[in-house]
């Protein structure tokens, strides 16, 4: 996985999976990076090929992360299947999503 | 323990460390398993999760001499239906039988819910220091018919 700055939001990229093993490391790691300057957090699951319930705990911790900065957690060109989680567990009316 | 496949009856049987990082290695096997017996693609999706979810739980609640003890896992395919079977030596606790979603800002407590919404029949059987979660998926299902 990647992180980079750009302007005011903390970019995530290459997200394999997110799952009980990583889950919780990722969350960690991705607040660990952020500095006054970061408003919102961007996470681009365009590679992400599973995604479980702990992946979905992290992500949320995320978007509690960024309200608390009054930004956003925007969920960057989900995979179908990534997607139909986020819908199946109505994760998709929380997040900002934007789709390919 | 080796998987064990049995050509005849579509059977995959073997077990995992009590261990989160075995985990994806179950579901890898469950996948390679049910894409050779062409299991449709979308079923193999919600069948991976669905046992995913099933083996965190197991061991992540394991506790004492059940951390010890390895989590089984049975994949069989026979008249159109997946059945997966996953056997855990946790306290146990109580099955519901709609699982609903938590509060949205919860950061945990969608599994049984994931479970119950990929596959078309679940049931959990509890026993002394060992329980059997049992997952049912039709090949209708499957392809999203």
């Amino acid at each position: 996985m990647k992180l980079e700055t750009r302007g005011d939001t903390l970019r995530v990229t290459a997200v394999k999976e997110l799952g009980s093993v990583n889950a919780n490391a990722f969350r960690d790691w991705v607040r660990k990076a952020l500095t006054a300057g970061h408003t919102h957090i961007e996470v681009d699951l365009g590679e992400t090929t599973f995604i479980d319930s702990c992946g979905l705990g992290a992500l949320v911790a995320l978007h509690k992360t960024a309200c608390s900065r009054h930004g956003v957690l925007r969920l960057v060109h989900p995979t179908p299947s990534v997607l139909q989680i986020l819908d199946l567990t109505q994760l998709s009316r929380i997040f900002e999503i934007i789709k390919s | 323990m080796d998987p064990v496949e049995s050509p005849r009856a579509c059977v995959l049987e073997f077990q995992i460390a009590c261990d989160l990082s075995q985990v994806r290695l179950a579901a890898e096997r469950a996948r390679v398993f049910l894409t050779e017996k062409h299991w449709a693609p979308s079923g193999i999706i919600d069948a991976e999760l669905a046992l995913v979810e099933a083996c965190n739980n197991a061991v992540q609640y394991a506790r004492g001499a059940g951390r010890e003890l390895p989590v089984s896992i049975r994949l069989a395919l026979h008249n159109g239906e997946l059945e997966m079977e996953v056997v855990d030596h946790t306290p146990g606790f109580e099955w519901p039988s709609k699982a609903a979603l938590p509060d949205a800002e919860a950061e945990s407590g969608r599994g049984i819910f994931l479970i119950q919404e990929t596959m078309d029949q679940t049931q959990y059987v509890r026993r002394q220091g060992e329980n059997t979660l049992i997952m049912k998926m039709s090949s209708n299902k499957a392809r999203g018919k």
